[in-house]
Formats: C-alpha cells, structure tokens, sequence
C-alpha cells in the first residue's frame, strides 16, 4: 500500500487587468480609429478644395468660442469623473459621477441647440460636404456622449447601492476619459 | 456584358489614369502634404495603440511578479 502524498496546489496568478477594463479598452481603440477616419476624410476633402472654398462661403460660420465654452464644461466632467475614481473609497463617487453627469449634460445640451440653430440657418446635412461631415464627426460624438452619460448614471447609482466593482469602475472611466479627450481633436478640426 | 468588362479591365491597364475614381486621392505635384499626414497618421495610429496596451500589459505583468516575489511576512 502506497503513500498518497497531495499535491500542492498550483499557484495562480491574480489578473493582470479587469475583464472589464480590457474590454473597454479594445471598444475605445476601435471608436479611435472610426474618428481617425472621419477626421482624415474631413482633412483630405478640405485639403482639395480650391482656396477659399472650404468651408464653402455659403455655409454659415460655426459658433467657435460658444462651443469652446461647452469644450471647458466636457473636460470639467473629465475631471469629475476622474478623482470620482480617487474617491471611490472614501465614499464619495457618487457625488462627483453626478457632476459629471451634469457636466456632461451641459455639453450635450449646447450641442443639441447648436445644431438646431445651424439647420435654421439653412447648415444641414445635405447643404454641402461641409454640412454633412460636421454633422457626422460632431453628432457621431454627441452620441458617444449621450451613451457615456447613461452609463455615468448606471455606474452612479450602483456606487450608491455599494455594486460597483472596481472593474466597471475603470471601465466607465475609460469610456468618459475617451469622450472627453476626443472633442479637443473634433474641436482643433472641425471648428478651428 | 463579359465584353464591357473586358474593354474596361484593358483601359485600366493601359491606361490606369482613367480609373483614377477616388474622391481622396490627390496628385503629388499638387504640393499637398495632407495625404501624407493623413497616411502617417493612420499607418501608425493602430501601431501606437498596440504599443501602448503592450507596454502596460508589460509594466502590469512586472508589477504582479514583483509582487508574488516577495516574502509572505512583508508588510
């Protein structure tokens, strides 16, 4: 009769990053090269325009400084949302998910006015090229940010309820910190 | 129909000017430097990305075994 000796237990290594960042980040790194499209084309059509015809003069001229004033509002819910990951464990995410949140939602809100007065302006999406890049680049990202948003909202109210995990938390941080960081380059592009 | 399919196929590689179809392509006499950019700036776009997860899988990975390394009583 034999000795049975138990083997030990192999050891395993803790995840090097949450499932639910790397899937963030695999989302984020497709969505960077859907923008990178849109603004290459943006640049290759304004580049082969004759002199003085891009924008095309008809169009209207685009609201830059109102619009840099809703650009300071999404970095500010940038910010928010970022020491929300700071302060997640002393309990106080919440709050600053919320502001940015409301942050966010100023944002969204100008660019849906912004948009209303364009198309009363006669500046749609079938008016010239201009028109229908401009809405495609800008109102792509407005969805981005409303759907950001909404998850905003989900990640806040799990934060209260205590069901965040620390995975979802960094993967909602992502999303935002992609929205935010990705309107400086549309804004450089488009409006400048 | 084979026939137009033909004739066309022979005009491009004959002539390949004609097929010149693309609203983005541009002529490099024209001094442009945009396409260029935009070429860099997409070939390396994705490279870059991949860098980066790499480098903080990498830096990730050191940090994880660096820890398993150290003694059970360290505080």
């Amino acid at each position: 009769m034999g000795v049975v000796v138990p083997l030990p237990k192999p050891r395993r290594m803790a995840p090097i990053v949450q499932s639910e960042v790397f899937a963030m980040l695999i989302f984020v790194f497709a969505e960077i090269m859907l923008f990178a499209g849109f603004l290459s084309a943006f640049e290759l059509v304004g580049a082969r325009a004759p002199a003085g015809w891009w924008p095309p003069p008809g169009d209207p001229a685009l609201p830059v400084a109102a619009t840099g004033g809703a650009t300071v509002a999404l970095l500010l819910s940038g910010v928010a949302v970022g020491v929300s990951g700071l302060r997640a464990a002393a309990g106080g995410a919440v709050r600053w998910l919320g502001l940015g949140v409301v942050l966010g939602a100023v944002f969204v809100g100008y660019q849906a006015y912004e948009f209303s007065r364009l198309v009363q302006l006669g500046f749609t999406l079938q008016s010239s090229a201009h028109g229908g890049f401009f809405y495609t680049i800008v109102g792509a990202h407005g969805l981005h940010a409303l759907a950001g948003m909404a998850v905003l909202v989900w990640a806040a109210r799990a934060a209260a309820a205590e069901r965040l995990t620390p995975g979802m938390a960094g993967a909602v941080r992502i999303l935002w910190t992609f929205v935010v960081v990705l309107w400086p380059a549309i804004y450089a592009v488009v409006y400048l | 129909m084979r026939c137009a399919a033909g004739f066309g196929l022979a005009l491009v590689l004959i002539r390949p000017d004609v097929a010149l179809a693309c609203s983005t392509c541009m002529d490099p006499k024209e001094g442009n430097q945009t396409l260029l950019w935009v070429t860099i700036v997409l070939s390396l776009l994705p490279l870059g990305m991949m860098a980066a997860i790499g480098g903080f899988f990498w830096t990730r990975l050191r940090a994880a075994a660096a820890a398993e390394a150290l003694p059970l009583d360290t505080p």
